[in-house]
């Protein structure tokens, strides 16, 4: 099969794209590993308190239908269950799992979106420790509850708002804990940096009790001197957030059976007391960065960029590559919400169709505006920077333009 | 159905079917993923790893992490996460040792 | 801490991995090479950024540490795949 753009991931930004390719007269593939088109969409449910009344719920099951099914009338060939396992020449696209070995295309677009960053726990091994995305996709999407009894480690936007989807689905969480403070990277969160950073995202949280955690933190904690930082319990939902106690160790033998929990100070010092908690699930949430390898096989050069989420490739604020043909979408650029990233998705297919010399029924500057309008209005913050990541990368694109 | 784990919220208008997993009969929902279903039965070890022995189970949930991989009707190292049960399906874990040890719960 | 497993899917240990950067592995192919640690299934998806993390944490430095380069296939595919082509 030949088309004239080939997208890989049905996410919110590679389906957006693949129906604005379509719209305008163009023949659009969606190539995706899972059995249904949404991406990330599919494990999304939540209050947008800065959408308009009749749009505050965020179905993104929902969503996901409503754009497979415009792609779909529009022509757009969808290959799910199937496995992107190489991109070359200009432009040949070898899969595994489906009928058709391979597809041709002028243009690729790669939106390949994002995976979580693991959080290593003694005892992370245990069959019953699941990323947290895994525990949204299967309450939300699945419904099957992940277990009976629920420890959540890493208290972050992500996993709050995932906490309060499994107690509205009827699952037990028995509470919220910090991941261990003596991090093999270093980088894990101290009580401090933690309260520091719901606050960062008070105002933009997914849901109002979310939100109201982090204006109870501001309210409580004005000052956060390491004195200030006295309590021992906050509860959303009845869920206890134990803001200065970590989980050092998932224990069990054959399954997870309990977590150990021991106190630290604000400054994230082990301060003694350890306590065993028995559950028999538990959910470790540690941020998500970009999925790049299709986008370095395919030359395109990386930057490794904090901000931003991790390395991602070089690209323009219009989701053009230094790769001719080639052009990116959605959270491979950096970690936003679904709804950045289907503003991407319509910037990338403007671009593309811009690079056909075909007219589009959106100018890539128009497209530029929606993004950042999306990104004003987020209503889940992940990175407290992007914006500035998002500066860097258009420096870094601009002088290596200026160099030819 | 009689799955235990079964959410409310899950419809009880889809379509279920049957399945095996190391030969023990299985229901499940037609479209799901087969580590739903597994997990709605109650079982959360997949396979065992083939290094350490140890049991693994459903990890990232979305196939990033093929720590869910088991053989499908004959094919190795598919990812349950992301792929259906035909009706009938044959599912075995991979590696050795793990049969008896393999029930969670009933 | 107690020692515990870093790649899930080679089965390396954390302290398999600090033994390897005393030894002197400076970036994530280094490890890769040394301890097997990115080398199964996942193909690095799951324990390389870990790595890399830890490489810094310990390295320093002003970059960061190098990390592995994809190759294509990017991911397991069966020989049947790969012959259709």
């Amino acid at each position: 099969m030949k088309v004239d753009v080939a997208i890989i991931g049905a996410g919110p930004a590679g389906l957006t794209a693949a129906v604005e390719i379509a719209r305008n007269g163009l023949s659009a593939a969606v190539i995706d590993e899972y059995y249904r088109p949404g991406g990330r969409l599919l494990g999304q449910y939540y209050e947008d308190p800065y959408a308009p009344a009749d749009q505050r719920t965020w179905d993104g099951k929902k969503e996901a239908d409503q754009l497979e099914e415009k792609a779909r009338s529009l022509g757009v060939h969808i290959f799910m269950n199937v496995t992107v396992w190489a991109v070359s020449g200009k432009w040949r696209v070898d899969m595994a799992g489906g009928d058709l070995p391979a597809i041709t295309s002028n243009v690729l677009l790669l939106a390949t979106g994002s995976v979580e960053k693991a959080l290593p726990v003694p005892g992370w091994t245990l069959p019953g420790v699941i990323s947290v995305g895994a525990a949204q996709t299967f309450t939300n999407l699945h419904h099957v509850a992940v277990g009976k009894k629920v420890m959540m480690a890493g208290i972050d936007p992500l996993s709050l708002s995932v906490m309060i989807e499994l107690k509205n689905a009827g699952v037990h969480v028995a509470g919220m804990a910090l991941p261990p403070m003596s991090s093999v990277t270093g980088k894990n969160k101290t009580p401090l940096q933690t309260v520091e950073r719901l606050q960062d995202v008070a105002g933009l949280a997914p849901n109002l009790l979310v939100r109201k955690l982090g204006k109870f933190a501001l309210k409580r904690f004005p000052k956060l001197t390491a004195s200030g930082l006295r309590f021992n319990l906050l509860k959303v939902n009845n869920v206890p957030i134990h803001l200065r106690k970590a989980i050092v160790k998932i224990e069990g033998e054959k399954n997870v059976e309990a977590v150990t929990l021991q106190s630290v100070s604000v400054d994230g010092k082990p301060a003694g007391k350890t306590e065993s908690v028995e559950v028999d699930t538990v959910c470790l949430s540690n941020g998500l960065y970009p999925l790049i390898d299709l986008a370095q096989t395919a030359g395109c050069r990386l930057v490794d960029m904090p901000e931003l989420g991790g390395t991602v490739p070089l690209h323009g604020p219009d989701m053009t590559t230094k790769v001719s043909g080639l052009f990116v979408a959605g959270n491979i650029t950096g970690i936003e919400g679904a709804k950045v990233a289907m503003a991407q998705g319509r910037l990338a297919a403007a671009s593309i169709l811009q690079s056909l010399g075909k007219q589009a029924a959106i100018t890539v500057d128009e497209a530029m505006t929606e993004v950042t309008n999306a990104r004003e209005k987020a209503p889940l913050r992940f990175l407290p920077d992007i914006e500035e990541g998002r500066i860097k990368m258009n420096k870094i694109w601009e002088a290596e333009s200026a160099h030819g | 159905m009689s799955n235990t784990l079964r959410l409310n919220s899950s419809s009880n208008k889809l379509e279920t079917i049957e399945f095996y997993f190391n030969d023990k009969k299985l229901n499940g929902y037609k479209g799901e993923p087969i580590a739903a279903s597994l997990l709605a039965n109650g079982i959360k070890t997949i396979r065992t790893c083939e290094i350490t022995g140890e049991n693994r189970g459903i990890f990232c949930g979305i196939g990033h992490c093929y720590e869910c991989r088991a053989e499908v009707d004959g094919i190795p190292n598919v990812r349950t996460c992301l792929t259906p049960a035909r009706q009938g399906a044959k599912v075995f874990s991979q590696a050795s040792g793990i049969k008896g040890d393999m029930e969670d719960e009933s | 801490m107690d020692d515990m497993i870093i790649c899930r899917c080679e089965g390396v240990y954390l302290s398999d991995i600090l033994k390897a950067i005393e030894e002197g592995a400076s970036s994530v192919p280094g490890i890769k090479k040394r301890v097997r640690a990115g080398m199964g299934y996942c193909q690095g998806r799951v324990c390389q950024p870990v790595i890399r993390d830890m490489l810094e944490s310990k390295t320093g430095g002003e970059k960061m540490p190098p990390q592995q380069r994809a190759q294509t296939p990017v991911r397991p595919v069966l020989l049947d795949d790969m012959i259709r082509r």
